[in-house]
């Protein structure tokens, strides 16, 4: 029995070279790293005397561990095996393989012994630069760098750039990463909602957006829509109307540059940026809202607990108008330095019409104790006395404290800040009646006021209908209603024809109804009946 | 004409003069000068309602700010290029710095001392990260260059790898005659020493579980119960695990000054990109948002 135990090695090529084979004439073999060892493994993985090699029958042989350490065959860590050399069964013990057939030639076993290839050294030359280098690799500079580059522009940029252009910021909010800081407390309910005042790209906050909530106008539809935007978006109920009092251009030629050189610089580049300081929002500061107010003389500025809205203002009254002529000659306003040296209000005066000339108005200072001429027969003074017949009037009519007071004929307009203009059916009709004649209803019939040509209309209506007077009217104020009683209701019969005429040309006569109120004025721009 | 070579002699050597010392400190005195003119303006200057990015020293500061940092950046590139004299790489590298520094004064003085959640907070934020990371790295470069000299002493880095090599070999030699438990203490050491360890132990230079070490601790524990001499073999691996642990030791100092000297950059340069990009953010929605 033979055992022929060849070692193969690699070549510098690549190439194996197959030593001489090693014969042992014996039944068996040892495999292990001691010199005393058949089969001699250098590998300190590979125990002194590892296992034994046997020859068991024609073509089985059996491999067995001489001590605890196992060896691998057929992929399996294994202390005894019996293998069938047809199969050519190999075994590993560290690093070397040894692969088992019957040889072709004569009876013997071959044993052909390789080392396998491991993996380079640790201290190999290869690895120096990943040794004494900190690594490459998918976290070396690099990668990384352009990662959080890319990440930076996506999600800071690119996100709220793509949010705005689709209108989804107000649902995800991609935009609140621009913001500075905190809206004051009047438009936090904006504060997630950037579009509301950015409306275009690259645009400064223009007045119309201010102005969307803000604006104050007479036209109730208008102000139902400026309301309606306003509360849709969240917003408070009561907030501050604004009026603009002056023209765009005349405001940015007012005010005025600062005296200092870098303040002039400073708007001039606001000018040339499109930032111009004319704006809403370039006095009415926005996002920052967490800086403690300036002390003043007057006011004293506290610490602050924590970040509290504030509006800030920058420019005041003061700001434009204390040199309002300097910066805006055209302007007939006077300079007003402050509240202390404001001038004297000039209100706008009626003066009275010469002639058929239109009524115009002039502004006169309240030095010169102007009067104002309203057209009207009864002055403030005769309406406010507490004797008289005004008075004896209001007494009759219950008034309260028997007198007229300034809010029994001005009522304060809806914003509270002035009054409403005065209505002639609501604030005078309670003594000033215009009832001529019972209605068809609970109501007398009333003649429509401020418009002649309807007054006229009204009554040739009447007439033609048989006008005369009927029943009582309704109410009965003193002294005016009676003369409407010697007008309408004296004669019971029907007024008709030149009767009529006459009657209709009476009210606008000098001594007519009209004239009871308004001084008289030719109506030129009315047709009598002829 | 064949092109002259100059050659480094003992005068320059005499006269050499770290980046931070060049042109006799130009570039400090030219940030000093920055930082002192932007502190003097921001203290004069009345800004309302309050200093802010938003007022036209902000903006100044902003421009300044930002060209500066686009200019340190290509610092990047510049340093692929060696050249000499007034605008020599050294000088670059002088400006960077200093200038760098004052990039913090200018920066903060640009946001007006106020921070937020935001965009332009973060810019500010990667900013100074970049800077602290200059810091260090100015700093180890300062010292550690030396420091890398007086450990390697007239070796190389591939000198000490073939000696760890030359001594593994010697070692799986000697522990030939050495039984299964002895042999696999050897192991330890030659297959399973991992030369760099982890960023942790590079940056310390610690290494408590190191292979050879645990294989001399292993060794000695035999050696007091088998007297010495008794085994030569073993004597003769003791001496060599001994001697590559001293190799291994010279080694890893010199991995740990040079993972100190890189190890900055691993922020410097990836945070400096994530701040132009955060920069960039930060003036288009300045600018988009007016």
């Amino acid at each position: 029995m033979t055992f022929a135990v060849r070692t193969i090695t690699r070549s510098a090529t690549g190439g194996d070279i197959v030593h001489r084979p090693q014969r042992f004439e014996t039944d068996s073999v040892v495999i292990g790293r001691g010199s005393d060892c058949d089969i001699r493994l250098a590998d300190l993985a590979v125990s002194l005397r590892h296992a034994r090699l046997r020859q068991t029958g024609p073509d089985k042989v059996l491999v067995e561990a001489l001590g605890s350490e196992p060896f691998e065959a057929a992929g399996k860590f294994t202390t005894r095996v019996e293998l069938t050399l047809a199969g050519k069964p190999k075994l590993i013990f560290g690093s070397h393989i040894l692969a088992l057939s019957a040889s072709d030639e004569d009876d013997s076993i071959l044993v052909d012994v390789t080392r396998q290839d491991s993996a380079p050294e640790g201290a190999s030359a290869s690895n120096e630069d990943r040794i004494f280098n900190l690594g490459s690799g998918p976290f070396s500079k690099r990668p990384v760098a352009w990662t959080l580059a890319v990440l930076g522009l996506v999600l800071c940029l690119a996100w709220p750039v793509a949010s705005f252009l689709t209108h989804s910021n107000r649902t995800i909010h991609a935009d609140q990463q621009w913001s500075t800081g905190p809206l004051s407390k009047s438009h936090a309910f904006l504060g997630k909602n950037c579009q509301a005042c950015h409306v275009k790209a690259f645009v400064s906050v223009r007045d119309e957006t201010c102005l969307a909530c803000h604006r104050s106008t007479s036209n109730p539809e208008a102000a139902r829509l400026v309301a309606n935007t306003e509360q849709s978006w969240g917003g408070p109920k009561n907030l501050d109307l604004i009026r603009e009092h002056a023209d765009h251009d005349r405001l940015l030629r007012a005010a005025p540059l600062p005296n200092d050189f870098v303040g002039k610089v400073k708007v001039l580049f606001q000018r040339q940026f499109n930032h111009n300081s004319d704006r809403c929002a370039s006095c009415h500061l926005e996002h920052l809202a967490d800086t403690p107010a300036k002390a003043t003389a007057t006011v004293k500025a506290l610490p602050l607990p924590r970040a509290t809205p504030v509006l800030h203002t920058v420019n005041d009254c003061a700001s434009c108008h204390a040199r309002l002529r300097r910066s805006l000659g055209s302007t007939s306003l006077r300079d007003a330095p402050d509240w202390r040296h404001h001038p004297e209000f000039r209100p706008l005066i009626a003066r009275a019409p010469v002639g058929l000339s239109t009524p115009g108005f002039d502004r006169i200072s309240l030095l010169q104790n102007p009067v104002d001429y309203t057209g009207l027969i009864f002055s403030h003074k005769s309406h406010l006395s507490r004797t008289g017949g005004v008075a004896r009037m209001a007494a009759g009519l219950r008034f309260a404290g028997g007198a007229l007071a300034c809010a029994d004929c001005h009522r304060p307009s809806k914003d509270g800040k002035g009054f409403a203009p005065v209505e002639m059916l609501r604030d005078c009709s309670a003594c000033h009646s215009l009832a001529f004649a019972p209605g068809a209803g609970a109501g007398p019939r009333v003649l429509p006021h401020g418009h002649a040509d309807k007054v006229i209309a009204t009554l040739q209506a009447f007439y033609a209908e048989g006008g005369r007077a009927g029943s009582e009217p309704a109410r009965q104020p003193p002294g005016f209603l009676a003369q409407l009683g010697r007008i309408f209701s004296g004669p019971q019969r029907p007024v008709v024809g030149a009767a009529a005429t006459g009657r209709i040309r009476a009210l606008f006569a000098p001594k007519g109804l009209c004239s009871e109120c308004h001084t008289p004025v030719a109506p030129s721009d009315i047709q009598l009946p002829p | 004409m064949a092109k002259q070579v100059r050659q480094a002699n003992r005068s320059d050597v005499r006269k050499h003069e770290g980046f931070l010392r060049d042109g006799n400190f130009r570039w400090l005195w030219v940030a000093l000068a920055l930082c002192a003119t932007s502190i003097a303006a921001y203290v004069m200057i009345d800004a309302e309602p309050r200093p802010r990015g938003g007022t036209m020293y902000g903006y100044i500061m902003g421009t300044i700010g930002a060209l500066l940092i686009v200019w340190l950046s290509l610092f990047g590139i510049r340093k692929r290029v060696i050249t000499s004299g007034v605008y020599s790489l050294k000088a670059w590298l002088s400006a960077h710095v200093y200038l760098g520094l004052s990039l913090l004064v200018i920066g903060t003085l640009h946001a007006g001392l106020h921070f937020g959640w935001n965009v332009h907070t973060l810019a500010y934020g990667l900013m100074v990260l970049v800077i602290v990371s200059g810091m260090f790295g100015a700093y180890a470069y300062a010292v550690l260059p030396r420091e890398l000299s007086l450990n390697r002493g007239e070796t190389t880095q591939r000198q000490w790898l073939e000696t760890i090599r030359s001594l593994d070999a010697q070692l799986r030699e000697a522990a030939q005659p050495l039984d299964r438990a002895e042999a696999d203490i050897v192991r330890l050491s030659t297959e399973q020493t991992d030369i760099s360890g982890s960023l942790l132990n590079r940056l310390t230079g610690q290494y408590p579980n190191c292979s050879t070490q645990r294989a001399i601790n292993e060794l000695a524990r035999i050696h007091r119960s088998t007297p010495r001499g008794s085994n030569a073999s073993l004597d003769q691996v003791d001496a060599l695990l001994k001697r590559k642990q001293e190799t291994l030791a010279q080694a890893r100092r010199n991995i740990r000054i040079k993972s100190l000297l890189q190890i900055w950059l691993y922020i410097h340069v990836p945070v400096t990109f994530a701040l132009l990009a955060a920069l960039t953010a930060h003036i288009i929605s300045v600018f988009f948002y007016w």
